[in-house]
Order: C-alpha cells, then sequence, then structure tokens
C-alpha cells in the first residue's frame, strides 16, 4: 500500500503539470517533468539510495519552481510540489518500516498514508488559495516578509534543536 | 534519514522557494513555498510532541552456547512506558553470519505498557558472534515523527564445532598413566588382554596360575595380562592458512575443527588426560585436564579458533614439545602440504612421541574450484601421487594415517586405523 502510493504520488503530480506545460507550449520543461517522473519509478521500486530519492525531491521542487516562473498555474505547481513530497516522504517512511514484520505495520500504515495526503492537500489548497490573491510585492512588504521568515525560521531551529539528539544520523 | 532530517530538508526547500520568491518579487514561489512548510510545521509540532521512548527490553536466549547443527531460541521482551508512544519498532541488529531460520528479529506494534515477545530461531556456523545492539523506534500518535535510539544489550553467542560419536579408535602411546583406563599400556597387570607368562614367585594371585602348563611341564606359570590406563592425548590443530583451502563457504579448517572436537570430545569421554593446541595464528594451549569440563573448554578453544597466515608459523617446526609429555599420544589434524611438514612429523615421532595423523582431503574440493581441462586433471593427479607418497612414507615411521575424504563421515575414516589393531609404538 505504501510503496504504491510512494510510486504513484510523485510522477502523478510531475506529469500532470508535464501536461499543463506541454499543452501551453513548454514542450522542454514537459519533457523534464515525464523524465524525472518516469526516473523516479525504478529508483523507488529498486529502493535505490535516500540521497538519490532526496536529490530528486530536489529536482521535483527545482522543476515546479520553474514551471511556476514559466506562468504555469500555481495551483497546478503547488499540487506537484505536495506530491513530490508526500511520494518522497513515503518511500522513506517504507524503508522505515522494512525491517519489521508486515503483518502488524499495518494499521500503522494506513494512518500514515491518510494523515500525510490530508496534510499534502492543505499545502497544495493553501498555496492555490493564496496564489487567487494577486497581489504584487513592494520594497516594504517583501522586506516584511523576509523578516517573518528568518524569525520563523530562528524560531523553528530553536524548537527543533532541544528535539534533535545526538543519535540522530543519517542512514546511508 | 530519521525524520528529523526530513524536516531540515522540506524546510530548506520551503525556505529556499520563499527567499527566491522574495528577492524577485514572485509571489508565486512563496505560494509555492506554503506545501513544504506545511509538512516542515507538522512534523515539528509531531517532535515535539513525541517523548523520549522509555521502553525496556530484554533478552532471553535459551543458551549462549550451541552447537553447529543444533538452533538457538532467542526472545526479546519489550516493555514499553511511554504512553504517548503510539507505535515502536524494535530491531535485534544481528552480526551478518547469524541465519534467521524461523521467527523475526523485529518488533512492530502499538506502544502499549503490556509487554510484548518477540521470538526467533537462529542458526550459526561455528564461532564466536557479539549479539549486536538494539535498535528502537517510535513514532508518535499521528505517525509523522520518529525517534530512533540504540541500546546495546551486550551478550556473547558461542557455536561450538560438531561433535560427531566416533567409534573405538586404538592408540598406543608409549607412556600410560596411572590410572586404569582404555588404552593397552604394555605392562603387565590386571586386564583382558594376553601379555605374557612368567615363573611364579610367591604373593602372585594363585588364581594366575596357568594349571594346564603346570601339568605339563610340572612348574608354576602365571599367565600375565596387559594393564589399560588412561593416556596424555594431545590434540594439535594445524590452523595455517596456506595449508588449508576454501572453496565458497567450504573450508578444510572447518572440517578440521569437527575432527578436532570429536577426537577431543572421544578421548576425554574415555577418561583421558586430553590437551589442544591450536598452531597456526598464535599458540593457543588448552592445558590437558580430564573430565567433562575438559571438553567445554576444548571446544571453546575450538569455536574461536581462526586460520591465520604468519611468517613464525610457516611449517611446523615451531611446535612447542616442550607442551608434550616426552613419550606421549599426539594426533595431528592436518592437511599437509610439504615435504617440511613430512620431515616435522619424522622428527617427532624420533622423539618417541607416539602419532596419529588426521588429514582431511582438500584435492577433491580444490578441484570444484577450477574448470575441468587436461591440465587441471594432470595437476590433480600430480598431486594426488604427492600427497599418498607423504602419507605413505609416514605410514611406514609408525605413524598412525588417517585419509579422510570429506565426503565422508570421521566415524567412517578412522575405522581404518581402528581395524589395524596393534601396531609399532
Amino acid at each position: 500500500m505504501m510503496r504504491a502510493a510512494a510510486l504513484i504520488s510523485y510522477p502523478a503530480g510531475l506529469t500532470a503539470l508535464a501536461v499543463v506545460s506541454t499543452l501551453r507550449g513548454e514542450h522542454s520543461l514537459g519533457l523534464c517533468l515525464v523524465g524525472l517522473s518516469a526516473l523516479w519509478i525504478p529508483v523507488v521500486w529498486f529502493e535505490c539510495l535516500r540521497r538519490l530519492r532526496t536529490l530528486m525531491l530536489a529536482g521535483a521542487v527545482a522543476l515546479c519552481g520553474i514551471a511556476v516562473f514559466l506562468d504555469q498555474p500555481v495551483i497546478l505547481g503547488a499540487l506537484a510540489l505536495s506530491a513530490a513530497i508526500y511520494g518522497w516522504d513515503v518511500c522513506l517512511t517504507l524503508d522505515d518500516l522494512s525491517t519489521y514484520p508486515d503483518g502488524s505495520k499495518g494499521r500503522f500504515a494506513a494512518r500514515y498514508l491518510v494523515l500525510s495526503a490530508i496534510l499534502a492537500a492543505a499545502g497544495a489548497g493553501l498555496a492555490g488559495a493564496s496564489s487567487v490573491w494577486q497581489g504584487t510585492l513592494s520594497f516594504s512588504s517583501a522586506l516584511g516578509l523576509a523578516v517573518a521568515m528568518l524569525l520563523i525560521t530562528l524560531v523553528l531551529l530553536r524548537l527543533a534543536r532541544g528535539t534533535l539528539d545526538a543519535s540522530s544520523t543519517e542512514d546511508d | 534519514m530519521t525524520t528529523q532530517w526530513r524536516f531540515f530538508i522540506t524546510t530548506g526547500l520551503g525556505l529556499g522557494l520563499a527567499v527566491i520568491g522574495i528577492v524577485f518579487r514572485l509571489p508565486s514561489f512563496i505560494a509555492l513555498s506554503i506545501p513544504a512548510f506545511i509538512y516542515s510545521g507538522s512534523r515539528l509540532i509531531s517532535l515535539l510532541a513525541l517523548p523520549e521512548p522509555d521502553i525496556q527490553i530484554t533478552r532471553h536466549p535459551v543458551r549462549v552456547r550451541f552447537s553447529e547443527e543444533d538452533e538457538l531460541s532467542v526472545a526479546l521482551v519489550v516493555r514499553s512506558h511511554a504512553p504517548s508512544t503510539a507505535f515502536v519498532g524494535v530491531s535485534d541488529l544481528l552480526p551478518p553470519a547469524l541465519s534467521v531460520i524461523d521467527g523475526d528479529p523485529s518488533y512492530f506494534d502499538s506502544g502499549t505498557s503490556e509487554p510484548a515477545e518477540t521470538r526467533y530461531t537462529l542458526t550459526a556456523p561455528r564461532g564466536q558472534y557479539p549479539l549486536g545492539p538494539i535498535r528502537i523506534r517510535s513514532w508518535s500518535r499521528l505517525g509523522m515523527a520518529m525517534r530512533e535510539s540504540v541500546i546495546s544489550l551486550p551478550q556473547t553467542l558461542q557455536c561450538v564445532p560438531k561433535v560427531e560419536p566416533l567409534p573405538a579408535i586404538t592408540i598406543r602411546p608409549r607412556r600410560t598413566r596411572a590410572f586404569a583406563g582404555p588404552i593397552r599400556a604394555n605392562v603387565a597387570g590386571p586386564g583382558i588382554d594376553f601379555f605374557g607368562s612368567r615363573a611364579y614367585t610367591p604373593g602372585d594371585d594363585i588364581r594366575r596360575v596357568n594349571w594346564r602348563t603346570y601339568a605339563l611341564r610340572d612348574e608354576l606359570v602365571v599367565t600375565e595380562f596387559e594393564q589399560e590406563r588412561i593416556a596424555d592425548v594431545h590434540l594439535i590443530l594445524d590452523a595455517r592458512a596456506r595449508v588449508h583451502t576454501q572453496v565458497g563457504d567450504i573450508c578444510t579448517f572447518d572440517h578440521a575443527t569437527r575432527a578436532a572436537a570429536s577426537l577431543a570430545s572421544h578421548f576425554i569421554d574415555q577418561g583421558n588426560n586430553v590437551g589442544l593446541l591450536i598452531y597456526g595464528d598464535f599458540l593457543h594451549w588448552v592445558y590437558p585436564a580430564i573430565g567433562r569440563g575438559q571438553t567445554e573448554r576444548v571446544l571453546d578453544a575450538l569455536a574461536r579458533a581462526k586460520i591465520a597466515d604468519k611468517k613464525a608459523f610457516e611449517d611446523l617446526r615451531q611446535i612447542p614439545t616442550r607442551l608434550f609429555p616426552p613419550r606421549s599420544q599426539l594426533i595431528l589434524i592436518s592437511p599437509l602440504v610439504g615435504e617440511a611438514d613430512v620431515e616435522i612429523i619424522a622428527l617427532l615421532r624420533a622423539r618417541g612421541y607416539s602419532l596419529m595423523l588426521v588429514c582431511p582431503d582438500a584435492l577433491p574440493l580444490e578441484r570444484t574450484a577450477h574448470p575441468s581441462t587436461s591440465a587441471t586433471t594432470l595437476a590433480e593427479r600430480m598431486l594426488r601421487l604427492e600427497r599418498d607418497v607423504f602419507l605413505e612414507s609416514l605410514a611406514q615411521l609408525g605413524v598412525q594415517v588417517v585419509d579422510w575424504p570429506l565426503d565422508v563421515p570421521l566415524s567412517l575414516a578412522v575405522q581404518q586405523i581402528s581395524h589395524r589393531r596393534g601396531g609399532r609404538r
């Protein structure tokens, strides 16, 4: 179940964005998106290195950014990005659970998939809603937003520092 | 990659998009960063809500010492004390050489305070294995955050070589000990085998007078029997890498350790004083002793034995003969490879030791590693001839030679000397 979700979600979002981009004349972008989607399937299927999967997430984020920059619908870009994060997260969680016996982790997997899907949908929905408001950034609003972002980041990092123990390391 | 790392990665990606949006005044990029931030925020909240796992784990091996042919049952008992930990995953990180044949060394369930148990069954090749640490992963109720910790539960498993029951083996050491045992001592006394007859002397047991001789020759003659005593038996296991052959998982050294274990067990069970020298890596010496405890000591030493390639032990010249009492019984377990080894064995024989050589035949095993060509067939024939010459020359020196093809049980191989009663001491 988790493997299927990981296999489908990432390419589905990027393919949808690729189709729209191609229809709008951005053939090279569409090709890149389809290529990345196609690459994702063997990477997950053959359980390649986690770093490679994370690199592919970064690639998806970059392509979504380019698509939005090239005036593709923001809602579609956010949807593709959410789907990519969802697929990436699920396939990593699948790895974490792979050592445990199959019978006992079904309840956890179902709960995790549903909750992650809700979060991904909420992210995409919120991004879509914010894009409806077509405001332009002035110097003062951009500066305010930057300071706010910086503060949020600092608060998040400070909070996270307490929770990150020394034993948390990368597996691969 | 734990959930903490995932939080950092998505936060970084979101920040990257947001910064680009702010710098280049692109509101759509800021909108695009929202899914990443929502993901990071949910992770962070879950992480903060997830307490440190308070899990107690105990491992219950039924025993920590088992034989190659046995299976070892291990139980992991998991007790979680953290109520907000929704799911707990426990993995016993076993050394790769151990094979799980039944059950699962991992456990995954909701973190209830009730103790839970998982069982698994192991098999292993000969050796000593430190049981690995135990990895604990705990997930929050929402499953969005995971903590990982590793606890060490040190325990050492010892897999001793398989002991094969052997038929009676006739050895004839020149010197025996004072206690009664199964080995013919070449000394007249209480026994069952005829030893000789001599003139009666006062004090002799009247029941030993040979009355038939008295009737014929009119003189009193007593019949003597050969005493049976225990002896000093010293096993020498050749652990030099250059004499052993390994093809895939099969190594002649493993066969040699099994032979050493079987022979040691056999001679200890007969009441003999048995010692073991593992010659190769280091002179590992198990001091001679009797009794069941000695069997265990020998098996422990054999479980730890490893082949090694040391210049100092290139040939058998370094065998410390001072460890062995003069004229005692030596049993060498070695696939001989050269004339130098044969010379050393001859030298030991000349010093008065009674010698038995158990020689595993590695040629068929070695043959499987090479393609079947006329050259390899010829090489095999030459090696076979050379080996036969070595063994024959040793047999002529009075060494009891057990030529042991590895596909034949040792009990069958030793029968070739069991049937050969007597022999030169």
